[in-house]
């Protein structure tokens, strides 16, 4: 049995008004960082999963994403790495 | 008439439910989110509340019951009419039972105050009280066979100002605002009294 | 440094510790020392103050006290969280709620209301925007999320408050007396611990919250609030506590696991054995220190008869609800407290030395009359108010609080100054409201807290029948602190006593300091009114062309009588107590509200908290002062007037604004 470590990010589909992200780009642009920025924003996951491989984990992982972490109309998900410890 | 309500792990305003139905001459029942025999009921209320505590995204959990699988069945049957409000509402979006999503409200905070709706013609004050209440659709054409409950004021930045839905075909009814909290306590006005009479009329 | 130096226990303590021990205490009892010996637990500076208010038998010595109405009681209780508010107010907010939530829970009673006192600094300052938008953030987060509404509050913003707001809770619910939990421990029962898995959160937050704050005071003393769990929990405790099984019910707050197991035996009158690998733990490495004094939320320990049949109700219900459990040890004959971890023995303390920690006396001067009298013109005054950042609609912070769940909502924040619940079980009305009024004088002030707030439910109809208290005050070691909070409760002990109300349940909040910045004397009260009788409530709007009568008040009962007769007879629209900014800003605020001004000619115009009522009425009313009427678009008192919408901007609008 081997453990993976999975990071994964959820966020809002860049078509959708993200309300957090425009409060961002107003606060940067009010302190003069910067006026040409977009900022979306989401969820982080850290997810530990026992299994047999690789394969096997990144199967279950992307349902889990899928499924549970995200509402495919408004979501979109990206597993950012995955490290075996 | 027989009635139930759906108390899910987290569900918060079942008993206020539960009255108001009764008020409205239904028989009711309080069942939870692992009965899979829905035989008996004509109406059947996703309650209001914060399932799952909201956690991950509100409704999302409470969309893996084995309650919400039965619901997909007694729908096919087009015998009963299903009514969801606020995080009932979530819910019936999340298990794609009506189309759409709710997003947090567009000044990120919770909302829990008196709207003006627009229904069949009418219009009249309910409560909202939400915090994910932004309604989200990607095509408008996709509701061409719902009728749409609409905020006077758009109060939590509602695609095309939406409050709730309205699925003819199936008997369907997904709202934010809750009919609930205005029929049974005095010195409320009575304006849930139009929701739950609809209701009756569609069951008739 | 010696441990309890560490541990923020004097060398006086300590001294009187080993004296009552006759022993020096181990490590690991100086830890448990040093919660139950804290300001925050032991009510040190306080106790021998607080405990002789008049009473009515109202189970004032369990974790909250009630009124009764018919077969039910109504337990309340108000709660402060200031020094975790301070540091993390997000949590220390939500689990403000919890806390106090559970106050009510241990007795059986169904939460069904909750409201708030929070004082905040100045809106000018860019730390006041970030308290307001976190704790309301985490008061509703909290409290919408385990459904109970948030029917009333009070806000208040004072420079005074720039770097430590007050936040004060207060919890409400109803039980049948017959079913009752109370806290007091049988012998030979199992102690069961459930909820929440204990953790390392919330370490030391009683010690943490007895000492006055600095910039080093660390966010691991904060806990973190799960009101998914709380909410499962509620009802869960609910049914348990319908368990004829169960003898005895406590929450877990201040100093977890030790202070409800020992005060529960203690109560009791049994011994304690407690076997700390059994209490289920979010890590394996926690210490058994840490697991007695974890501040971990959403926990409750029960003592339940020890049988089979017992254990498996209680395992049904546990399931039910998916909450996890542990059976952490036993109560049994004797008066000691005895901690054990794998066999091994970490303690053996007399329940009594544990428990009754050394009291402090405190110092009391008489109050000399400093009156300030202020010498300014009525335009002045009325410019001074408009200008006061307490002069604005609150709603930017109720409109997120949930007010209406549970359908028992008649009356909220969103029409009234008080929150008028239906209660069906006894078909009666009770009205809810907290308030905090501030002087040079302290017993001048707790007399304005307590007589606007005994004739504000009066002007709604109600019947003050009970009081909680929270007060807030800076370092007790302090003589004028000292003598501020003995005048107080003098004061409050007066005013009980001469209009017989009791003082059903309070708390003391101590060290609310930072930089050597003191908060003022801080007594804040919350009030619950009885309405039996329907017709006495009215929903009416102000019109147009109203008058508006002012009624003298010479007898408070007198009036009283006044009042609830012409509401009944439907005589008036409505009544009007006097507050903080006098006739003016209270009459302003109920025109305000329905886009109205008003013209009087009177006397007195920004007294505050004046004994008289204003009365409003679309008929002629005998025996009243007729001072003016209602009018469109202006505000006219004497020869001074003013534009209605350019106020009503400014105070519908101001704390908005300055939230941007």
């Amino acid at each position: 049995m081997k453990i993976f470590v999975y990071k994964i990010i959820t966020k809002l589909k860049e078509e959708i008004k993200n309300p957090q992200g425009e409060v961002v780009e107003n606060i940067a642009r009010r302190l003069l960082i910067s006026s040409n920025l977009k900022v979306n924003t989401g969820k982080f996951y850290e997810i530990k999963i026992f299994d047999e491989n690789k394969f096997e984990a990144d199967k279950k992982i992307k349902r889990i994403s899928k499924e549970i972490l995200t509402n495919p109309l408004v979501e979109t998900f990206e597993i950012v790495s995955v490290k075996e410890v | 008439m027989k009635a139930c309500v759906i108390n899910f792990l987290g569900s918060n305003c079942v008993d206020e439910t539960k009255d108001s139905l009764l008020k409205s001459g239904f028989s009711v029942d309080i069942i939870n989110q692992n009965e899979t025999n829905l035989d008996d009921y004509k109406l059947i209320v996703l309650p209001g509340g914060f399932s799952w505590g909201d956690y991950v995204s509100c409704g999302r959990i409470a969309k893996f019951s084995p309650v919400i699988s039965a619901i997909k069945e007694k729908i096919k049957q087009r015998n009963s009419f299903i009514l969801g409000v606020c995080n009932g509402f979530q819910i019936l979006c999340e298990a794609n039972i009506l189309y759409g999503a709710l997003l947090e409200n567009e000044n990120q905070k919770f909302i829990s105050k008196d709207v003006d709706l627009i229904f069949k013609d009418k219009i009249f004050k309910l409560p909202i009280a939400h915090h994910q209440g932004r309604y989200y659709i990607d095509d408008i054409n996709k509701l061409k066979d719902y009728d749409l409950i609409k905020y006077q004021n758009n109060p939590n930045g509602s695609y095309y100002d939406i409050a709730g839905l309205y699925d003819r075909k199936n008997k369907i009814l997904g709202l934010m605002p809750h009919p609930e909290r205005n029929y049974i306590t005095p010195f409320k006005c009575e304006n849930g009294k139009i929701i739950f009479d609809f209701i009756k009329e569609e069951l008739r | 440094m010696k441990l309890y130096q560490k541990l923020n226990i004097s060398d006086f303590l300590y001294q009187k510790i080993v004296e009552k021990l006759k022993r020096e205490p181990n490590d690991f009892e100086i830890y448990l020392f040093s919660a139950m010996h804290s300001e925050h637990c032991g009510y040190m500076h306080s106790k021998k103050y607080i405990n002789d208010f008049y009473k009515e038998n109202n189970y004032e010595n369990e974790n909250s006290g009630c009124i009764r109405l018919k077969d039910y009681c109504i337990f309340f209780k108000m709660e402060s969280h200031n020094h975790p508010c301070a540091i993390e107010p997000y949590q220390g907010s939500m689990t403000g709620i919890g806390g106090i939530v559970r106050d009510i829970l241990s007795l059986g009673a169904k939460p069904i209301a909750l409201s708030n006192s929070l004082k905040f600094g100045s809106l000018d300052e860019l730390k006041t925007k970030y308290y307001i938008d976190e704790i309301t953030r985490g008061i509703s987060d909290y409290g919408n999320s385990i459904g109970v509404p948030t029917i009333t509050g009070e806000t208040i913003f004072d420079k005074r408050f720039n770097n430590l707001p007050i936040v004060n809770v207060l919890a409400l619910g109803i039980i049948k007396e017959e079913d009752i939990k109370l806290s007091s421990a049988k012998e030979d029962n199992l102690i069961v611990l459930l909820g929440s898995k204990t953790g390392v959160d919330g370490l030391n937050g009683a010690s943490f919250a007895s000492g006055v704050l600095d910039e080093n005071s660390n966010r691991q003393s904060v806990q973190i609030g799960d009101p998914y769990t709380k909410k499962r929990l509620i009802d869960a405790v609910l049914e348990i506590n319908k368990l004829k099984e169960i003898t005895a019910c406590q929450d877990l707050g201040a100093s977890g696991i030790l202070s409800s197991t020992s005060e529960m035996a203690y109560k009791g009158k049994c011994a304690v054995e407690l076997h700390l690998e059994k209490v289920h733990t979010q890590i394996d490495s926690i210490k058994p220190e840490e697991i007695m004094l974890s501040e971990s939320q959403e926990r409750m320990a029960f003592t339940i008869e020890n049988s089979a049949c017992a254990i498996e109700k209680f395992d049904k219900i546990a399931k039910k609800y998916e909450l996890d459990y542990s059976i952490i040890g036993k109560t049994k004959k004797g008066n000691t407290y005895e901690i054990y971890y794998n066999d091994k023995q970490l303690c053996t303390l007399d329940l009594g030395v544990l428990c009754e920690p050394y009291l402090f006396d405190l110092e009391k001067k008489e109050i000399k009359n400093t009156q300030i009298k202020i010498n300014k013109s009525n335009f002045d005054l009325f410019k001074d108010m408009i200008n006061d950042d307490n002069f604005s609609s609150k709603e930017f912070i109720y409109s997120q609080f949930d007010q209406e769940v549970q359908g028992r909502t008649s009356f909220s924040q969103k029409e009234n100054s008080i929150g008028i619940l239906y209660l069906k079980e006894t078909e009666s009305f009770i009205g809810l409201l907290n308030q905090t009024t501030f002087d040079m004088n302290p017993k001048k002030a707790v007399y304005n807290t307590f007589m606007s707030s005994y004739r504000k439910l009066i002007s709604y109809g109600f019947e003050l029948k009970g009081i909680t208290n929270c007060l807030n005050f800076a370092n007790p070691e302090n003589l004028t602190v000292q003598s501020d909070f003995r005048n107080s409760i003098d004061e409050l002990k007066r005013l009980s006593f001469l209009y017989k109300i009791p003082i059903v349940s309070g708390n003391v909040s101590f060290y609310n300091e930072i930089k050597n910045e003191k908060i003022p004397p801080a007594v804040t009260l919350g009030c619950i009114g009885v309405c039996e009788n329907k017709n006495r409530i009215i929903k009416s709007k102000i019109d147009k062309n109203d008058k508006i009568y002012i009624l003298k008040n010479e007898d408070e009962i007198k009036s009283k009588e006044i009042i609830f007769n012409l509401l009944e007879n439907k005589k008036v629209k409505k009544v009007i107590s006097i507050g903080q900014f006098g006739l003016i800003g209270s009459l302003l605020k109920e025109t305000l509200f329905y886009n109205l001004g008003f013209r009087i000619n009177y006397q007195n115009y920004f007294e505050q908290y004046q004994k008289d009522y204003i009365l409003i009425a679309d008929k002629k009313l005998e025996n009243m002062i007729l001072v003016g009427e209602v009018i469109d678009d202006k505000i006219i008192f004497d020869d001074i007037e003013f534009e209605k919408e350019k106020i009503k901007n400014i105070y519908f609008n101001k704390l908005i604004e300055k939230m941007k």
